[in-house]
């Protein structure tokens, strides 16, 4: 009763959509095939699935471009939920989840990612930051004392050929500080946005940009001065006022980071 | 890149826009009340708490089962011959077929197929097993192939879109 076309069983059906997930073990999927070679019937009902599939994947690729309306952008922006238990980290992770996808495209990673402990002895190349992990920079790290303690505009290397460099430091939104880091190493850049919690510091986008050269798989080309600008929109979603002038900088930095300066 | 993603599973449930969009709000309301419980992926949370909203909502107002039985998805054809021979549907073709499906269907059609999770992931959101993942895309996607997709078959005169074909 399922197929109307061919009058294939349920099982059938659903061997043809598990085949098309991947999801047969060897075997099954190598008899299946077997099967499908000899029925003529059994090949254009999964091409029939295959097409329909395709259409409706089609379809709907185009809405994660679409601007979000206007009521769920306010909602972000909004305080009306800062004093309740949400942690700040779900209205960051909010905030970055609305980045466009035509942006999101230059960001390496989006949320929550963290640079591996590969960073506290020798790096040295980009490749090297690993922003896969699962955690937040490790605290005995080079990179957690660079952003402690290294003021905005002064460069620290990391190894032999890569370089960090903080940007500017500012308020979040709800509280804590996040700071933009840019990475060198043989004319590669990449660009960061990392923010503190609980003395942690967690990377939340990576943005990697050739210098001089037509960008890889996964990368955007930008010349240097704007290499940053997908990150900009992160900024704005997070920042809570402008970025803090030196002078300040400095006080938070000898404060431990302290929310509030006495 | 997650809002953008809800949004797409919220239209896939509702079938058109305005619900859509109306249901991601409640999504992101119910997100920024209660948080996220550790350890869990925020995309993944946010398509189980957007179908569970959906389905209160189904199930409050029984709204949606009535939309899925609109009387004129049932007299003119799902798409048209045209379309189906090239290959190319506009979402809006695609949307009335998805609305012949149950919302289960639908759910699991938009979590698998559109939003690429595996079956175990999709299992969580829903809270089913995985075996019952696997027999609703079987289900939906031979109706989305009977509805979309221009077999040769003798026995088209069952088909909807049969009106639009030679």
């Amino acid at each position: 009763m399922i197929d109307r076309n061919s009058g294939l069983s349920h099982a059938d059906a659903e061997a043809l959509s598990a085949l098309m997930d991947g999801a047969l073990s060897d075997e099954e999927a190598r008899s299946l095939r077997e099967r499908l070679a000899r029925d003529p019937a059994l090949a254009a009902r999964l091409a029939a699935f295959e097409q329909a599939e395709e259409s409706v994947r089609d379809s709907y690729a185009g809405i994660v471009d679409e601007p979000l309306p206007a009521a769920v952008l306010d909602l972000l922006e909004s305080d009306d939920h800062a004093d309740n238990i949400v942690p700040l980290r779900t209205r960051q992770q909010l905030r970055i989840a609305w980045i466009p996808s035509a942006i999101a495209a230059g960001i390496a990673l989006a949320v929550g990612l963290t640079i591996g402990v590969s960073l506290d002895t020798s790096t040295d190349g980009l490749e090297d930051l690993d922003f896969a992990g699962g955690g937040a920079i490790a605290p005995a790290s080079v990179l957690h004392e660079v952003l402690e303690s290294v003021p905005s505009g002064e460069s620290r290397r990391l190894g032999t050929e890569l370089a960090a460099t903080p940007r500017f430091t500012f308020k979040a939104l709800g509280g804590g500080y996040c700071r933009q880091v840019g990475f060198s190493s043989a004319g590669r850049r990449a660009e960061t946005l990392a923010c503190r919690q609980q003395g942690v510091w967690h990377v939340e986008v990576a943005v990697f940009a050739a210098e001089g050269s037509p960008p890889a798989a996964g990368e955007i080309y930008r010349p240097a001065s704007r290499a940053a600008a997908p990150l900009d929109a992160v900024v704005d979603a997070l920042i809570d006022g402008s970025p803090l002038g030196a002078e300040l900088e400095s006080r938070v930095m000898e404060s431990g980071w302290a929310d509030t300066l006495e | 890149m997650a809002l953008p993603r809800v949004r797409r599973f919220a239209r896939g449930l509702t079938g058109n826009q305005a619900d859509a969009d109306d249901l991601l709000q409640s999504t992101v309301e119910r997100v920024l009340q209660r948080g996220v419980p550790e350890g869990v992926e925020l995309l993944k949370w946010m398509f189980k708490v957007c179908r569970n909203l959906h389905i209160d909502e189904i199930r409050s107002r029984q709204v949606r089962e009535r939309a899925a039985a609109r009387p004129e998805l049932a007299e003119e054809s799902v798409v048209s011959g045209e379309a189906v021979a090239i290959g190319e549907l506009s979402l809006r073709e695609v949307e009335r077929a998805m609305a012949l499906l149950s919302e289960e269907q639908r759910a699991v059609i938009s979590l698998v197929a559109v939003e690429g999770l595996s079956y175990r992931e999709a299992a969580e959101v829903m809270d089913i097993p995985i075996g019952t993942v696997m027999s609703r895309l079987a289900r939906a996607r031979a109706t989305l192939a009977d509805l979309l997709v221009d077999e040769q078959s003798e026995d088209s005169g069952t088909k909807l879109l049969e009106a639009g074909n030679d």
